[in-house]
């Protein structure tokens, strides 16, 4: 089982940072007394994310996020809105999405949205996009009523689109660990509105669709008729995560496709999910499907061994299936 | 030894996108430093199995009893529970309480709840859940935190990191790693 250790709470962090960027920037000079202030903050962090190592850089995020509750809101926000350095944006989008979150109330991801949306630079509107990484965005975006990831998806700049994927991902997973219906459709939604389709294709084979309502997975299904064989794989794949109630629909569409698709990768993925969604009870459909294509007997005869095995989790079955395919 | 590391990112991958569990912070849920702990594998560490968190700050209804996840994350609220400081017959002993689900079977729980205006469904973190209270199976007000898989507690989650009867149950202090 993988095991990883999410941010720890560090008390006094604030102090501490002053002293640890002091560190890093006069070296051999002795500490001095100095005035603990916004400016003062975001200061140490953006000299230790410049110089620091990448625990020292984890270290100096966690002083901002964590502080972030007690900071004068109108200094915080002026901090962030004057700010250019694509990292410093970040850390300080971060410490306004910990505000929200310790708070309950979404007011204070406004100005990080309005950056992501509107901020002349591509490199800082993907960076604040980035700072609501790993919180309640999706959320708190419905309770504001102004900016959601399916219009941030649209934007012109790569990394833009590869920070919305990346929020969604990491949302569904660390947050709802996959049990949230308006994460999974959300990222159906920018899947749909997305113009590039590995943005699409990612969000679609990576946010889990466990809580999806019938007509998101119908947009699903339609999604398995693009034209991009990426996006068709991954849309294959998200099928393989639907609801109980949705699993027989979806079970006929990637059967119905498999005969049809001409992309080894997306027949690998939809064999996957036909195993997903049947286990044990998915064999006699693989039987079906050996004749035809001649160069995925191998894949079905690794799905059938490890199915023998009789694993009752799907991450582990996988991992037995790609232990054999080694 | 490069095609060894692909391998094993690729593994990490796969793992991460089929939902395996991690390992969170909790901390204490109280901010007040008289909170402590009470009761962890045994009531009052020597009586009956427990297998839980209880912690206290000998008050009821009047201080906030937070999330005690570090980072966002999905309380889901079961309320309907009469306020109550000494114990309720109400949601099978567990009062008006919260449970944050995690992957395969893994959940974190907080019971008892004295519900008040910031008692409800919310993806928060460290946020005001409602008041430390005594709704449900409860003898005294206090906070009840577990972590269990398919519904059986577990006790690595707080032993861990060394937390037992006396330990501070503040909400800067680190009380457990719970799995989800």
């Amino acid at each position: 089982m993988r095991m990883q250790t999410r941010r720890s709470s560090l008390p006094a962090l604030a102090l501490l940072a002053l002293w640890g960027a002091a560190a890093v920037a006069q070296e051999s000079k002795p500490v001095q007394p100095s005035t603990c202030s916004v400016e003062s903050v975001v200061e140490s962090v953006r000299t230790g994310l410049k110089t620091g190592s990448p625990a020292f850089k984890r270290y100096v995020r966690s002083v901002l996020v964590e502080g972030a509750i007690a900071m004068p809101w109108e200094q915080l926000r002026a901090a962030f809105e004057r700010e250019r350095d694509p990292a410093v944006v970040e850390a300080l989008g971060a410490a306004m999405a910990s505000r929200a979150a310790r708070t309950s109330d979404p007011r204070p991801i406004q100005p990080v949205l309005q950056r992501a949306a509107q901020d002349p630079d591509p490199a800082a509107r993907a960076a604040a996009v980035r700072g609501l990484r790993a919180t309640g965005s999706v959320e708190n975006m419905e309770k504001l009523r102004e900016i959601n990831y399916a219009q941030l998806i649209r934007d012109t700049a790569p990394e833009v689109r590869e920070a919305v994927v990346g929020n969604l991902v990491t949302e569904s997973a660390q947050v709802y660990s996959g049990h949230s219906r308006e994460v999974s459709e959300m990222a159906v939604a920018a899947a749909v509105a997305s113009p590039d389709p590995e943005a699409a294709a990612k969000l679609l084979g990576e946010v889990s669709m466990e809580q999806v309502s019938p007509a998101a997975e119908r947009t699903v299904e339609d999604q398995l008729r693009s034209d991009s064989a990426k996006v068709r794989a991954g849309a294959a794949t998200a099928l393989g995560g639907v609801p109980v109630d949705g699993a027989a629909s979806a079970r006929s569409t990637l059967e119905a496709s498999y005969r049809s698709e001409p992309d080894p990768t997306v027949r690998k993925a939809i064999l996957e999910s036909l195993v997903r969604l049947g286990f044990q009870g998915a064999r006699p459909t693989l039987e079906s499907l050996r004749g035809v294509d001649p160069s995925m007997v191998p894949e079905i005869d690794a799905w059938n061994t490890a199915l023998k095995t009789n694993l009752q989790e799907w991450y582990l079955l996988k991992r037995e299936k790609e232990r054999i395919r080694r | 030894m490069k095609k060894n590391i692909l391998k094993y990112a690729l593994a990490v991958v796969a793992l991460a996108a089929a939902g395996a569990a991690v390992a969170a912070t909790a901390d204490g849920p109280i901010c007040d430093t008289a909170a402590n702990v009470n009761s962890t594998t045994y009531y009052n560490c020597s009586g009956s199995s427990h297998t839980a968190l209880d912690i206290g700050n000998a008050t009821c209804g009047s201080w906030n009893h937070r999330g005690m996840l570090v980072g966002s994350y999905a309380y889901h609220y079961y309320g309907g529970c009469a306020a109550a400081c000494y114990g309720s017959t109400c949601n099978g002993g567990a009062g008006n309480y919260y449970v944050v689900s995690g992957s395969n079977g893994w959940d974190f729980r907080q019971l008892h709840f004295y519900a008040n205006v910031s008692s409800g469904s919310q993806t928060c973190d460290r946020c005001a859940l409602g008041l430390v209270g005594g709704t449900g199976e409860a003898t005294g007000p206090h906070s009840h935190s577990d972590n269990r898989q398919y519904g059986t507690r577990a006790s690595a989650w707080y032993n861990s990191v060394g937390t037992t009867c006396g330990s501070s149950g503040y909400c800067s202090n680190r009380v457990g790693v719970p799995t989800l």
